[in-house]
């Protein structure tokens, strides 16, 4: 379990304390993968860079397993790191080594020998599907395929958390995914904590548990995904939610400004997506109605559905309780 | 063959072969102590990884000193301090001393901008998988700023044979001294003519193999 109490960072710039975190308190639990979304300069990478002091903060506790990590020696902080893995935006591999010494190299550091390494690199080579690649050097690989060598570097000494900041950003859509649905695989076989950095909500509905939404060094907004991606309350949130599901969120209304009766938007979870609920009501209730949008997707590994929909005739109250009691979340828009 | 009437062979062939052995033993010993001077310049300066700016403001005035003597004078200058270390100020033996101690300075500056040009992401990584400032320097920053030492390594011998033409002044031995002793002081043109040849073909296969070594480390 990682833990941030009441910290402050600020840097120091030309003779100024320039904030970049703000009284953050957060927890992260072992074995989920937590998100961290926010615009460009919201304290991201700081955050991140906490939990294995590359940063130090200015002011607060990060603990891990109940261990205050800023108090920890040097050599108890490098025995901490060797724990704890990270993956970086440019992948951040030695050029002038193969992919195997690359994986190998961790190793080394926390003084494996020799024997034991060659066969946990194989292993490791393996897992990530780079058989084929393990003498070529990183320049002759692709984004997708160096990434999956820093995954496999970073994951090289069996370490309980893993640290991605922006780890699919330089990759394109379909390269992204196949690297999500590796870290998803890997979080579920071996438990680990994955702490996640990124910009795009996408990444987050593919593989996160909880999300922390930050910006100007605070956290706005923090629940499970599906919580926070279907009911975003702070302006940020939505802006991340409604950019991932291609609205815009004054435009639709001014669309329905025309459109009788009562709006209101449905969320169904679950095993309620695919469940003819509305059919149903309609027929008990004697409702009209008539979808104006709607999508049906994933979240991890929950479908979701969310309707808008505007009702006409019949009870709609009774109607819209009915939905309420199977399980539905009934927002009233209009 | 009436030109080369003044040029004798088996001198000619003794000198090259001076100038072979000062340029190897001096760039052995330039290696030796300007790298590890390179390193802890790179290490010591700024937001580095053992920023020490007192330290690093010392050792980079020493340095810049050093390089701006010129050459001539660093020899004059540096008469009884090579008596001292090899015995001699004459020959290829009281060459080296000054010809280490006028290239070390440069050869550790260009080992410094070449670790200065590895990514700070590497180093980065390498703090993040816990390792220490040995594993970082020996692990990553040397492996990666190896082609641009090489490159340096280059520079340096080539700079080292000009620098051992020089000490020819002071009766250094070698190529140069041939040169200045016949071509100059008793105007045997030829032997100026071949000395310079053979000196302009050493520097061009030193340049050859540094930039062979330099693109073999590059793995791009
Ligand atoms: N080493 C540093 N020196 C000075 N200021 C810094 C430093 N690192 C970060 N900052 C500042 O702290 C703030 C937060 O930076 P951080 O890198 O954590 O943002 P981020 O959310 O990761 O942004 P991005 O999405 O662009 O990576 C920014 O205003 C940034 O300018
Ligand atoms: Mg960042």
């Amino acid at each position: 379990m990682i833990q941030f109490q009441n910290i402050q960072k600020s840097f120091r710039v030309a003779d100024r304390d320039v904030p970049a975190l703000q009284g953050i308190d957060l927890e992260i639990e072992a074995g989920e993968v937590f998100g961290i979304i926010g615009h460009s300069g919201a304290g991201k990478s700081t955050l991140v860079r906490l939990i294995n002091l590359l940063e130090r903060p200015s002011a607060g506790q990060v603990l891990i397993d109940n261990i205050d990590v800023t108090a920890l020696s040097a050599s108890a902080l490098r025995a901490m790191r060797q724990n704890i893995g990270m993956i970086f935006q440019h992948f951040n591999l030695l050029a002038s080594k193969t992919v195997t010494e690359n994986i190998a190299w961790p190793l080394k550091i926390a003084g494996w020998e020799a024997a034991a390494i060659a066969p946990r690199v194989r292993e490791m080579i393996a897992r990530v599907g780079l058989q084929e690649h393990a003498h070529k050097y990183p320049a002759q690989l692709s984004g997708g395929q160096k990434q999956r060598v820093g995954i496999a570097r970073a994951l090289a000494t069996r370490p309980k958390i893993l640290l991605c900041d922006e780890a699919t950003s330089a990759l394109d859509p379909q390269t992204t995914r196949s690297v999500l649905d590796l870290l998803a695989d890997i979080n579920r076989e071996l438990r680990l904590t994955i702490v996640l950095i990124t910009h795009e909500m996408d990444v987050v509905r593919r593989i996160c548990d909880r999300v922390a939404v930050l910006d100007g060094g605070r956290v706005v907004e923090l629940g499970p995904v599906a919580e926070v991606f279907l009911h975003p309350k702070h302006p940020t949130t939505r802006g991340f939610v409604f950019e991932a599901e291609h609205v815009d969120e004054t435009e639709q209304y001014d669309d329905f400004a025309h459109v009788p009766g009562r709006l209101v938007r449905l969320t169904f979870t679950g095993d309620t997506t695919y469940a003819p609920l509305l059919g149903e009501v309609a027929r008990d209730t004697g409702i009209d109605f008539s979808i104006l949008a709607g999508r049906i997707d994933r979240i991890k590994d929950t479908p979701y559905g969310q309707l808008t929909v505007a009702f006409s005739a019949g009870d709609i109250d009774a109607a819209l309780a009915q939905l309420s009691a199977r399980g539905l979340s009934v927002e009233e828009l209009r | 063959m009436a030109f080369f009437t003044n040029v004798d062979w088996a001198e000619i062939g003794q000198a090259s072969l001076d100038t072979l052995t000062m340029l190897g033993g001096s760039l052995i010993f330039t290696i030796l102590l300007g790298l590890p001077l390179g390193v802890l310049l790179f290490l010591t300066a700024r937001r580095q990884l053992l920023e020490q700016p007192i330290l690093y403001a010392a050792l980079s005035f020493v340095v810049n000193v050093l390089r701006s003597v010129p050459f001539v004078i660093l020899l004059i200058v540096m008469i009884p301090l090579t008596v001292l270390i090899a015995g001699t100020s004459l020959g290829v033996a009281g060459a080296i001393p000054p010809l280490v101690v006028g290239a070390t300075p440069f050869f550790a500056r260009l080992v410094e901008t070449a670790l200065r040009e590895v990514d700070r992401g590497i180093i980065e990584a390498a703090q993040a998988m816990g390792a220490d400032t040995k594993q970082i320097v020996f692990g990553a920053l040397l492996p990666e700023a190896r082609p641009g030492i090489l490159a340096g390594v280059t520079v340096t011998a080539i700079t080292l044979v000009s620098y051992a033409a020089m000490s020819g002044v002071i009766g250094g031995g070698g190529l140069g001294d041939l040169a200045i002793r016949f071509g100059y002081q008793r105007f045997q043109t030829d032997v100026m003519v071949v000395t310079v040849l053979l000196l302009l073909a050493l520097v061009q296969v030193l340049q050859m193999i540094g930039d062979r070594l330099v693109i073999h480390y590059s793995r791009k």
